[in-house]
């Protein structure tokens, strides 16, 4: 193993406990693991309910990424929470918004929540490249 | 506060170029100009997307400005729906950091006071530009306009009256159906366009 991965493997074991204990948090009771790796399925994510779960025992052995950390936050509702902060500052991430602009976004994410299900995904889809700060590319778009 | 990338100057530009948009032609065709419109402003435009309930959604950020066209529309519909985004840019406020304002298939009976007001302004304003008759909408909402306020001379207190008339007329526009629809005939909107230069002489604001 080249040894840059060595020390990413390193870091990552020294805060995947951590990051566990605010998964399970951001996730909360009201939504079980299938239905948030189902979500994250949907956004674009190949992460199944066993991966949910190892990540939430702190067992995931890859470092979770940016896109994936705010792809997970948006499937639970919880862009302005404590924990996605927590997270993000854990695993060395930053988002150019402030606490107060991902409340917005969390209002708009509870306003798509009354649209119909293939709707949602596609506004949750686009929602997730203007938080990560790109534009999507063209043709992109799956269907639902 | 992060700022959207969609500015005030943008809609302005907005309000600038509608009005010399040319009317008339095929949907298709005013499609193309209304969506090369939107271009030009740097707000992408996409009519690829698999929306079931929505027919169009404006999506802004400070990233950028995104007008989103359900696939499924026809021409004539897609015509409406860019008329709506347009429209929609016009009217409403959207806030940072990021907005989204979404074009029903089906019309929405919920909602406060002020968002049912600015629905009937928007498709108002929408049907105007879709049957390329912008002065069937009251003129605020496409150009600036002389401003109610305390006056004292002849020509500033025929100003000021046409301030007051335009503000009126916005006022029911938006809270009464049977205003809309007199509003939007031809020989109302003649009549407003001649009181406009009889109250505001010379100033090349005609209906």
């Amino acid at each position: 193993m080249p040894e840059r991965d060595e020390v990413q493997a390193d870091r990552w074991d020294a805060i995947r406990g951590r990051m566990a204990d605010r998964l399970r948090s951001m996730r909360g009771r009201g939504r079980s693991q299938a239905q948030l790796a189902w979500e994250l399925d949907e956004l674009g994510f190949h992460i199944s309910q066993s991966m949910v779960s190892r990540y939430e025992q702190g067992l995931g052995e890859v470092p979770l990424t940016l896109e994936r950390l705010v792809g997970w936050a948006m499937c639970c509702d919880s862009l302005s929470s404590a924990h996605l902060r927590e997270l993000l500052e854990l695993a060395g991430y930053a988002l150019p918004f402030t606490r107060g602009d991902m409340k917005q976004f969390d209002d708009l994410l509870r306003r798509y929540r009354a649209l119909s299900r293939p709707d949602q995904i596609v506004l949750r889809r686009r929602m997730l490249w203007h938080l990560l700060g790109l534009r999507p590319r063209a043709g992109r778009e799956q269907p639902a | 506060m992060t700022r959207l990338a969609l500015t005030d100057d943008t809609r302005r530009q907005l309000r600038d170029r509608l009005r010399f948009l040319p009317t008339g032609g095929e949907p298709a065709l005013q499609t193309l100009r209304l969506r090369a419109l939107l271009e030009e402003l740097d707000i992408h435009c996409d009519e690829s997307i698999d929306l079931q309930d929505l027919d169009a959604v404006l999506l802004a950020s400070s990233h950028g400005t995104e007008a989103l066209v359900a696939a499924r529309l026809d021409v004539e519909q897609r015509h409406v729906a860019y008329a709506r985004l347009v429209a929609r840019l016009l009217v409403s406020d959207i806030h940072a950091p990021i907005d989204a304002k979404m074009e029903y298939a089906v019309a929405q009976n919920g909602g406060s006071t002020r968002e049912r007001e600015e629905e009937a302004i928007v498709l108002g304003l929408a049907r105007a530009l879709v049957h390329g008759r912008l002065e069937s909408a009251p003129r605020p909402l496409y150009e600036d306009v002389p401003k109610l306020s305390l006056a004292f001379t002849p020509r500033s207190a025929a100003r000021s009256t046409l301030g007051g008339l335009h503000r009126w007329s916005v006022l029911w526009y938006k809270r009464s159906d049977l205003y809309r629809r007199l509003r939007a005939r031809p020989r109302v909107s003649e009549a407003i366009g001649r009181i406009c230069v009889a109250l505001d002489g010379g100033t090349g604001l005609v209906a």
